[in-house]
């Protein structure tokens, strides 16, 4: 079936709802609105205001109370309205879910899922289009995905909901609307850790992820036309932890990386995965790895954000850098 | 002088007066359970001054003293059923005892290792150093226990530092929003380190707090452990029965310093704590019992001695067992290790003498 | 007798001042007894005892300094092994940390002063180092002045045509193989006015290398036999159509490895590994086999990985890139590395039997001769059988001859018997 990725992740959880009777939704706004963006649409009258809830707003006690029910025994899904929010409720998502089974020296575990949309490109204000991923590449216990498709939107949610410790889900925003895909309407699951390829290709690697992988395919096209080259675009789905093997081997057939993202530079998912051609494949480099990526200055206004993002150009410039000699 | 302020027209609930009469109605506890919960104060006092003892020989990590508070630290998990949970900082250590957690399990974590056979059927959460963040866990597992239809009750506590965070307040609008059958409690010693209570907060009470949340609210004499375990008890019973979250404020005083780090004289006047130690809670307990002929001096003294070998042997334990592996981190990072995981632990395991 | 040394009373103490002694030496002491007050920058502290006992000497007297670690008192405790209190334990049990590492760190670099860095990327110098290639002699084809691969390919191209003197060789393919100390001689060219000399570089300095650390470490010995190939040909026969369907070349290397891999499973000590240092056998828990391969600067050997997961098939596929890439010199370094077991044909040039060398760290290799038809006797009588000759040689630090006779012995009965594959297939 056609699905959009809002219809793809409902169905998710209306399937997660179904069949595990410990699941339970919380957040802001996501029962009788059904999400700001829809993405719990009828999941409260289908299933019952004791498992789909409304909390008030309060990040930090969203994921603290999402904390004490996974211990106790519940898989909760709990949603952040907006990734930039994310900040507010640091403390419990980084020094108490993703430590808990640290702390307790596995005692008790936190198997929590925090879903929460984020991504630029699409005139919302502050805070709201902000990419966050680079600051979870330090926390450790806590694993990240930012699904691309619809398909893989769905696969990925059955597989963070099945972990056993915190997953935090990034949605983008973007992409909740903007294509339909062939979707199975039953019950699947997509391997988190493990990156896919997208696109083969022999001359160059481009690593991306959410939004940033239709860029990197329409950048790979424009490239197959003006100049032949034979470019390889891989999807990393789980920034953290990274695929490195798919990283590595990707690089040592073509010897030539882009990674592309909308999060700042500094720090981010590029300047991992570069340490990690590094560490892995250098001696398969031909040219520097080239980062395609927001600047190192904050999210700017609607007006001007069409500037900071990644586009098909800037991933091409980027292209016709890596294939020089 | 006392710090403590109090709200004109609500006073703290009381049931021994500081020389252990009885002042209100005694709580329905045979004498054996009198005797167990004068043996828990005491079993929390000797641990906690053996810690110390221990810290200052090189041999214990930073602790935060109990002295003074085994009343409120003893009666906050008294009541509670072995399903009921309880979350807690790192001021209610004989709490965990009360819970059934084993006195060296404790100890071997203030070797400045985590015990790797924690018992999680104990329902107690590890020791909470992230100042108010527990509050919240108590009411998700009260949420979660209204959910699942199960008769338990969470107990969380904080300190009178901890009312600041906004998680604490947080905590109490999710418990009133859910009627979520959580106490939550605020264990006022006086000060957040070397800040005052009356800087802590303008208002004159902790309890009232509850008001603004609507959930009903409790203050008691922390230094009475009738009283104490008497309201904890009724909160929990309302609680269990459906009725819903209570915050009870337990008023007590801090008297050794806020952690082996910290030189209390820096900033308090000693007067005041001479004053508290008047009000002692071991002290006011015993004259109750021995004047029920519930407890004579000579048992006292003999409770003392054994609670004193019975910490020394906890020790004695926990130092024996292994230290925790240089490379044990990586087993509780998550569930399974990345590749990337096992190289880092490999790594790490060369620069180990694995012969010492 | 026991010593107490001023402790780190926390926070990153250094050093603190000793305030007052509340004991003297001769003094009997409790356990927890307080002792003596001393003064960090944070606070004046009291320590209490740590064991039961009788003062004998205090070392640092008040008001003197003491540093965190320095002896304070000395105590006679009336069990000194066992203390009557708690006694400390040693360090808080932590473990003894070297600061060095166990492996050696990489060779550092040294750059001449004063000199420019050539330009090249990191596949560049990769490749100029195997060839064996002076990057500084290499020009540039580009106007930024980086070195391509291009560049090195070129070079490289014009620097093969050693001057006469060496080996002549007469199969086709050149002659190096594992070592293989074979009956063929190079045959000598006519004589010369003088020597040339030729330095081992590239991949040839490398082989030699291998070579020298394989035969110095392992004591080998070598187990010769040979097999009736017969239903090995049969079967090859019947699947080489079938194969050529699907677009694959298939010899008889893939199906001797896939009959390879039961034996390894059964014989786990030829899929191991010795851990010299440790001193430890190393079951390897994967079976990546190496299979020796001719390229024109030497014997590489290109590895089929997780051999025991691949069908026919793909062996047979995969084998016909890796050679091909191990001819052109395009593999990367995991392909060429990581094997468990090797195997070495050396049927492939026509050789029949030797001495392979063991491929260090592994603990066997196995040559396999070309099959072709040989007067054997059965039942008394002397008739032609298709036989391919065999030689094992195995590291006999951890496999005794024994052993190495029961593996050959089960290879044969396989080789012999392939049907009997079908018993395990899942």
């Amino acid at each position: 079936m056609q699905m959009t990725m809002i219809e793809a992740l409902n169905s998710a959880l209306a399937l997660e709802l179904e069949r595990d009777q410990r699941i339970v939704l919380l957040g802001q706004d996501i029962g009788p609105n059904g999400g700001v963006f829809r993405v719990t649409e009828h999941l409260q009258r289908k299933f019952g205001e004791e498992r789909v809830f409304d909390t008030p707003l309060s990040e930090s006690a969203i994921i603290g109370s999402s904390i004490g029910m996974a211990i106790y025994g519940l898989r909760p899904i709990a949603e952040i309205q907006f990734a930039g929010f994310l900040f507010v409720c640091m403390n419990q998502l980084v020094s108490q879910a993703a430590r808990i089974r640290y702390r307790s020296a596995g005692a008790y575990t936190c198997p929590l899922v925090v879903r929460a949309p984020y991504g630029g490109g699409v005139r919302t204000p502050e805070m709201h289009p902000d990419s966050l991923e680079g600051v979870f590449l330090q926390t450790p216990g806590l694993k990240v995905v930012i699904p691309s498709n619809p398909y893989d939107a769905k696969g990925l949610l059955a597989s963070a909901v099945d972990d056993p410790d915190p997953v935090l889900f990034l949605e983008n925003i973007k992409l909740y609307r903007s294509f339909r895909q062939e979707t199975p309407e039953e019950y699947y699951s997509v391997p988190l850790g493990k990156a896919k390829t997208v696109q083969e290709g022999t001359d160059a690697s481009i690593f991306a992820y959410g939004a940033m992988v239709n860029v990197a395919l329409e950048a790979a096209k424009q490239a197959q036309q003006e100049a032949g080259t034979s470019v390889e675009v891989i999807d990393l789905r789980t920034v953290w932890p990274l695929d490195e093997e798919a990283i590595a081997s990707s690089v040592e057939k073509t010897g030539r990386a882009i990674v592309v993202h909308e999060a700042p530079r500094a720090g981010g998912i590029g300047a991992e995965v570069t340490a990690i051609i590094n560490e892995h494949c250098l001696y398969s480099l031909l040219k520097p790895v080239e980062r395609v990526t927001g600047y190192d200055a904050p999210y700017p206004v609607p007006g001007l954000e069409d500037y900071y993002l990644p586009t098909p150009a800037k991933v091409l410039t980027a292209l016709r850098q890596v294939m020089e000699p | 002088m006392t710090i403590q302020q109090v709200e004109p027209g609500l006073v703290p609930y009381q049931v021994l007066d500081i020389e252990g009469n009885l002042v209100g109605e005694l709580p329905d506890l045979s004498p054996e359970r009198m005797l167990s919960l004068y043996r828990f104060m005491q079993l929390g006092r000797a641990f906690s001054n053996k810690i110390i003892a221990l810290q200052r020989q090189g041999r214990a990590t930073t602790f935060g003293s109990l002295a003074g508070q085994e009343a409120t630290a003893v009666g906050v998990a008294a009541p509670l059923q072995p399903q009921d949970w309880l979350t807690t900082s790192y001021r209610e250590i004989a709490s965990l005892f009360v819970k059934g957690v084993p006195v060296p399990t404790v100890a071997y974590s203030f070797r400045g290792f985590t015990p790797e056979n924690w018992p999680s059927e104990t329902h107690c959460l590890p020791v909470q150093i992230v100042i108010a963040t527990q509050m919240l866990h108590a009411v998700g597992l009260a949420m979660a226990a209204k959910i699942a239809g199960d008769p338990v009750v969470a107990v969380g506590v904080c300190g009178d530092g901890a009312t600041s965070e906004g998680d604490f307040n947080e905590a109490l609008n999710f418990a009133g929003v859910y009627q979520a059958p959580a106490v939550l409690v605020v264990q006022n010693n006086g000060w957040a380190i070397s800040v005052p209570r009356h800087k802590q907060s303008a208002a004159q009470t902790f309890a009232t707090r509850g008001a603004g949340f609507g959930v009903p609210f409790e203050l008691v004499d922390g230094n009475d452990i009738l009283a104490v375990y008497d309201s904890m008890h009724k909160a929990v019973e309302r609680a269990r029965s459906g009725q819903g979250p209570t915050l009870v404020e337990t008023l007590t005083y801090r008297i050794g310093a806020h952690t082996t780090a910290d030189d209390p004289t820096r900033y308090r006047d000693p007067a005041e704590v001479e004053a508290w130690r008047a009000k002692d809670p071991i002290a006011r307990f015993q004259k109750f019992l021995t004047r029920r002929n519930l407890l004579t001096e000579e048992h006292a003294q003999q409770i003392v001695a054994e609670v004193e070998e019975e910490v020394n042997e906890a020790v004695r334990i926990a130092e024996a067992m292994p230290s925790m592996a240089p490379d044990s981190f990586f087993d509780y990072t998550t569930a399974n290790l990345t590749p990337r995981l096992q190289a880092q632990r490999a790594d790490l395991l060369r620069y180990v003498d694995r012969k010492s | 007798m026991q010593e107490f040394k001023l402790p780190d009373l926390g926070e990153g103490m250094q050093e603190a001042e000793v305030v007052q002694w509340l004991i003297k030496p001769g003094d009997t002491i409790k356990l927890d007894q307080t002792m003596v007050q001393v003064e960090t920058d944070k606070a004046i502290v009291e320590i209490p005892s740590p064991v039961a006992g009788r003062v004998t000497e205090i070392r640092v007297q008040d008001g003197q300094v003491a540093k965190v670690g320095e002896i304070l008192v000395i105590f006679e405790t009336p069990d000194a092994a066992n203390g009557g209190g708690s006694t400390p334990a040693k360090n808080s049990g932590s473990a003894v940390v070297t600061t060095e590492a166990v492996h050696t760190p990489s060779p550092a670099v040294q750059n001449p002063p004063a000199k420019q860095r050539v330009l090249a990327a990191p596949a560049v110098r990769k490749l100029a180092f195997e060839l064996g290639v002076d990057l500084e002699q290499v020009t540039s084809s580009q106007p930024n002045g980086r070195v391509t691969i291009d560049d090195v390919r070129a070079y490289a191209g014009k620097a093969t045509h050693p001057a006469a003197g060496v080996a002549a060789e007469e199969a086709e393919q050149p002659m190096p193989q594992s070592g293989l100390a074979s009956a063929q001689k190079p045959e000598q060219a006519v004589a010369l006015a003088q020597d040339e000399r030729q330095p081992l570089t590239g991949l040839r300095k490398r082989i030699a290398e291998h070579m020298e650390r394989s035969w110095r470490i392992i004591p080998h010995a070598t187990a010769f036999d040979e097999v009736d190939g017969e239903a090995l040909a049969a079967l090859r026969e019947a699947l080489k159509p079938v194969a050529e369907k699907q677009g694959v070349r298939l010899t008889y290397i893939p199906l001797l490895i896939k009959l390879l891999i039961p034996l390894l499973k059964e014989f786990p000590i030829f899929n191991a590994s010795l851990d010299d240092e440790r001193r430890e056998i190393v079951y390897k828990r994967s079976y990546h086999v190496g299979v020796a391969t001719a390229s024109p600067e030497g014997l590489l050997v290109p590895v089929l990985r997780n051999a025991d997961r691949l069908t026919l098939l793909e062996i047979a596929s995969k084998l016909e890139r890796l050679v091909e890439g191990a001819r052109k010199r395009t593999l990367s370094l995991p392909e060429l590395s990581g094997s468990t077991f090797t195997l070495n044909n050396v049927g492939s040039f026509g050789g029949s039997s030797g001495t392979p060398i063991i491929n260090h760290p592994e603990v066997a290799i196995l040559a396999v001769g070309k099959l072709q038809d040989k007067a054997v006797v059965q039942h008394g009588a002397v008739i032609v059988r298709p036989i391919m000759p065999l030689a094992l040689s195995f590291d006999h630090r951890v496999i005794d001859g024994a052993m190495a006779g029961a593996f050959l012995a089960r290879f044969k009965e396989l080789v012999e018997n392939p049907q009997q594959l079908m018993l395990d297939m899942v």
